[in-house]
């Protein structure tokens, strides 16, 4: 059974490496847009469906690793792959420090104290003008060469960044580390009981996810060349992280990609047919997923479609 | 993990129809859903009002015969990323070099980047940020006269006015357009020889402005010039009214000229200046619709509503980008097309239209409109002006 | 000039404590942070909105209609959607109510349209004057509404019996449960009655700015803090909340700069939390009760 999933995985991996030479630019697009959501919803999952902590604002992250590279390549002429570690470490560096006081929070507590932190830095960068342009945004410098080669290369950057984040995942939940996370999303309390120093994991998992989300915002903001508070900062993005890690299931470590994939797909296809109306469709698929879906798509369906699986959440959960 | 890869494969097949030989196709991603759906929609207005003009005339006359032409839209959902990701999609996928733009300076600014990479071009009427024409690029032509000459004719227009205004206050949204229109209005200010009391940004979409006010009050200026969005410039005249601030004008970049602002504030609109890329009084003449008087006249037949500027700013990208392709006599070879738009020199329903080397409009200016009586009327350039204007403004009532 | 800044920051404060209060309640009560509580508030706007531009019906008098409705919507929302998933973990709630304002602000702006619309009566602007600090009727009017309707809602709380069944609830579920309040209806009631606060604050609100359906994320930020500042569940405690914000915003946008007030109200909404999660009023931590 773990060889036939292996052998799948691998084989999807080698048809994403081999696409780009088949598929035009927007197609290219579509997908890079998909590593990305795939590698945010990855990386967030450390803390959110590993840890139990759900960091509502970790899109926070993304911007400020958004940030990092915009500011570094303008201001200080570096080179786009040189940035990527700042990204990550800016990231680390916010998340252990705020960790310690924020992670004491539980529950909506620390979900809400997120999204202070996402809307703070926000408004920060967005009056901090002279470093980051403020509302005017920030414009990147442009990769030089032939469109064709341009877009190959973000798909792999991006695809490799999802990988990346995949593989930091796959360690977590092999270490004992990852067992120590565990232990405090199903009781924390017993968990510190047994001697796991829980603020500490609970940093480490925070920053580690922190770290994968800013590399994931560094990669953007070279690819999109311009990047504004606005954009970077919230918008849409945390509700479809989100979206994508229950979909796809949060104690998984494969689930939150897969989650992003299926989202970022049927988007793509269906809802360009729903022009007018595909805002409320995305708002009634969140809800359908949280009714009928919470433990995520397979998960619920293990061992085959059935009605009575699709219900079970409700029977569980309803008052 | 089987089903996805069918997914995946399934939306590789999906691949546009082909359009007929005889027809020129255009393409645009314009926000029809979204925070700039409501522009995106007026847009898309100008575009079809053109297209059925066009049609009915037997369409575009390229080398002696004639193409109708089509538009192939699609939505953005007010997000750049996305716009950037569909105009590819117009280029790679529908193979259309022929775009027209989006609304908004951030979608243009985005999905520029991907015509100039495939060397499409791009004609838009919808947005007016300096930063567009910075990049060195060259398939980009826009008609908006850039943010930071907005409140340039308004700032002319008032400075030899009885009694004489000489101080100004210049309050902003922190975003890209509006920051610049207001750079714009300070410089204007300065060298028209006003005194700038008061320079302050507050941040994008506020929901309360009285601190502002309150320092308004406190330095008195003979003009207030507000430089945002909508939603800013309500607010900012109900608070004028609130707190007892009284200029002697009050002019706007955005709001005024739409005609929710009437709607909104009743009797409180009135006197209010804006500025305005277009008005329908304009009487330019123009190459497909006869002149802007007869746009205004067609407009209300198809929509039953007036158009207004972002309406004729689409229209009038069209009618450039037709024209262009008439002298280039091509519609297919995009180098020779950007030679007509670069040399492009004709008066149409928005204003004598030329462009720079950077590919932005030169020397169209700014008309003045003025809210009288709960209308819209033109009071700048003079040539057309529809009525008087009232300066200095009464007091709040 | 700065006796005028802090009237304006206690009349807007005002307006915040309506919109935290109705969320707050929801909050400490059925343990459901309600992101869709902007979107239901402009739907209060637009009820305002609707019956003042069609049918000229004074704003101030739509707004018992903008109460019932959503009253009714709420009710509904939490008897039929809410309380079927309501023991699931807390984040599912609140991805729920994320979903619940997608929906809601992408329906406005299909059938309202995204154009911001404002409600300006006759008698919009005037004021009066006391010792050279302006005081727009409006505003005054606005708060002294939300006074009355804070003041009521905490005798509604202490002295009805659905009052104390609610407060019963919000302190411990099993023990309520248990001398026959039924929490399914329990529920309903408080959300109904959050829905319906929010939309006196939304029809209130088109009388002072103007609105869209964007404005929703906004909104409920602002009844966010509202809520945390003062300490959940407790109306007195939304009051003050909304109050303090308000003097915040203006008080730090006159001495450090309009553009950071957003930064500062969130930065205090994080050291709140940090500091002290309850609130400046605030009783036991549900949260920690419940988890």
């Amino acid at each position: 059974m773990i060889n036939k999933k292996l052998i799948l995985f691998f084989a999807f991996i080698i048809i994403l490496i081999l696409l780009p030479f088949v598929i035009s630019g927007y197609w290219l697009r579509v997908l890079t847009q998909t590593f990305l959501f795939g590698a945010i919803a990855t990386g967030s999952n450390i803390i959110i469906g590993f840890t139990g902590y759900p960091a509502f604002g970790n899109i926070a992250f993304f911007g400020v690793g958004a940030y990092v590279t915009g500011v570094l390549t303008t201001k200080y002429n570096m080179p786009f792959f040189a940035t990527l570690p700042f990204c990550a470490l800016s990231g680390i560096i916010i998340s252990s420090l705020l960790g310690i006081p924020i992670l004491r929070l539980k529950g909506h507590y620390f979900a809400i104290a997120t999204v202070g932190v996402m809307e703070t830095i926000k408004e920060l960068v967005d009056n901090m003008t002279e470093l980051t342009g403020g509302g005017l945004g920030l414009t990147l410098p442009i990769m030089h060469g032939e469109p064709e080669y341009i877009y190959k290369f973000f798909y792999f950057v991006m695809l490799g960044v999802m990988l990346f984040s995949l593989l930091i995942l796959f360690i977590v939940s092999k270490i004992k580390q990852g067992y120590a996370l565990r232990a405090i999303r199903v009781d924390e309390d017993a968990a510190s009981v047994m001697g796991i120093n829980t603020p500490l994991y609970k940093t480490f998992a925070w920053a580690v996810s922190a770290a994968l989300v800013g590399i994931t915002g560094g990669v953007y903001a070279y690819w999109l060349s311009y990047i504004d508070p606005h954009t970077v900062f919230g918008g849409t993005y945390p509700v479809k992280m989100f979206a994508m890690i229950l979909l796809g299931g949060g104690t998984t470590v494969i689930g939150p990609m897969l989650g992003a994939f299926i989202l970022e797909l049927i988007s793509e296809i269906v809802w360009s047919k729903f022009i007018a109306i595909h805002g409320m469709v995305l708002g009634l698929l969140i809800i359908f997923i949280i009714l009928f879906l919470p433990k995520g798509i397979f998960e619920t369906f293990k061992g085959g479609f059935s009605f009575k699986k699709l219900f079970s959440n409700l029977r569980e959960n309803r008052l | 993990m089987k089903r996805l890869m069918l997914t995946i494969f399934l939306a590789l097949t999906i691949i546009s129809g082909a359009y007929a030989d005889d027809k020129i196709v255009f393409g645009a991603a314009l926000s029809l859903t979204g925070k700039l759906a409501k522009e995106g929609n007026l847009v898309k207005d100008g575009y079809e009002l053109w297209k059925e003009v066009v049609n009915k005339k037997g369409g575009i006359n390229v080398g002696g015969k004639k193409y109708l032409v089509d538009i192939k839209y699609y939505d953005d959902e007010s997000d750049p990323n996305r716009g950037a990701k569909l105009v590819e999609k117009l280029i790679t996928e529908d193979k259309i070099k022929l775009i027209l733009g989006p609304y908004g300076s951030e979608s243009v600014f985005a999905t520029s980047a991907i015509t100039e990479k495939y060397g499409a071009l791009m004609v838009q009427g919808g947005a007016a940020a300096d930063k567009l024409y910075t990049r060195g690029f060259k398939n980009l032509f826009g008609i908006y006269t850039v943010a930071t000459e907005y409140m340039d004719d308004i700032l002319e227009m008032l400075k030899d006015k009885n009694p004489k205004p000489s101080t100004v206050a210049i309050v902003y949204s922190n975003d890209l357009f509006s920051t610049q229109v207001a750079q714009g209005a300070k410089s204007a200010a300065q060298k028209y020889g006003y005194n700038v009391v008061l320079f302050q940004d507050y941040p994008k979409g506020t929901q309360d402005l009285s601190t502002v006010i309150a320092q308004i009050k406190g330095k008195n200026p003979d003009i207030i010039i507000g430089c945002g969005h909508f939603q800013d410039t309500i607010v900012i005249v109900k608070q004028c009214k609130d707190y007892k601030v009284n200029p002697k004008a009050l002019a706007f970049s955005v709001g005024p000229t739409l005609p929710d602002f009437v709607d909104s504030l009743k009797g409180d609109s009135e006197n209010v200046f804006g500025s305005a890329q277009w008005t329908k009084s304009l009487k330019y003449k123009d190459p497909v619709f006869g002149s802007n008087t007869e746009f205004v006249k067609m407009f209300k037949a198809k929509y039953k509503e007036d158009p207004n500027y972002h309406s004729a700013g689409g229209a009038a990208a069209a009618v450039i980008f037709q024209r262009a392709i008439e002298k280039a006599g091509t519609f297919t070879d995009i180098a020779k097309i950007r030679e007509a738009l670069s040399n492009f020199n004709e008066e149409t329903l928005f204003g004598k239209i030329k462009f720079d080397s950077t590919g932005k409009v030169v020397g169209k200016g700014m008309a003045v409109i003025q809210i009288l009586n709960g209308t819209q009327v033109t009071v700048y350039p003079e040539a057309v002006a529809e009525g008087k204007m009232v300066y200095p403004k009464p007091a709040w009532k | 000039m700065i006796l005028q800044i802090l009237v304006n920051g206690i009349l807007l404060g005002g307006f915040y404590a309506l919109i935290g209060v109705g969320f707050s309640l929801v909050w400490g009560v059925t343990n459901i942070i309600n992101l869709a509580h902007g979107a239901i508030a402009l739907l209060g706007s637009y009820i305002t909105y609707y019956m003042f531009q069609n049918l000229h019906i004074d704003p101030f008098i739509t707004l018992p209609v903008s109460f019932i409705v959503l009253y009714i919507f709420g009710y509904l929302v939490q008897r039929y959607l809410m309380n079927m998933v309501v023991k699931a973990q807390i984040f599912m709630l609140l991805i729920l109510t994320f979903g619940m304002e997608i929906f809601l602000v992408n329906f406005m702006t299909t059938f309202f349209s995204a154009d911001f619309r404002s409600v300006t009566p006759d008698y919009a602007g005037k004021s009066i004057e006391i010792a050279g600090v302006v005081v727009p009727y409006i505003r005054l009017a606005v708060f002294a509404i939300c006074m009355i309707v804070t003041a009521i809602m905490g005798f509604f709380l202490e002295k009805t019996w659905t009052g104390k069944a609610i407060r019963a609830t919000s302190l411990d579920l099993e023990a309520a449960m248990m001398t026959g309040i039924s929490p399914r209806k329990i529920y309903s009631i408080t959300f109904a009655l959050g829905s319906a606060l929010a939309g006196l604050s939304g029809s209130l609100l088109s009388l002072t700015q103007a609105f869209s359906p964007n404005i929703a994320g906004g909104l409920t930020l602002r009844a966010f803090i509202v809520a945390i500042l003062g300490g959940l569940g407790r109306v007195e405690g939304a009051f003050l909340g909304g109050l303090l914000l308000g003097v915040i915003e203006t008080v730090s946008s006159f001495y450090i700069g309009e553009s950071y007030k957003n930064a500062i109200a969130f930065g205090l909404m994080v050291f709140m939390l940090i500091v002290k999660p309850s609130g400046l009023l605030g009783r036991k931590y549900y949260a920690e009760v419940k988890h």
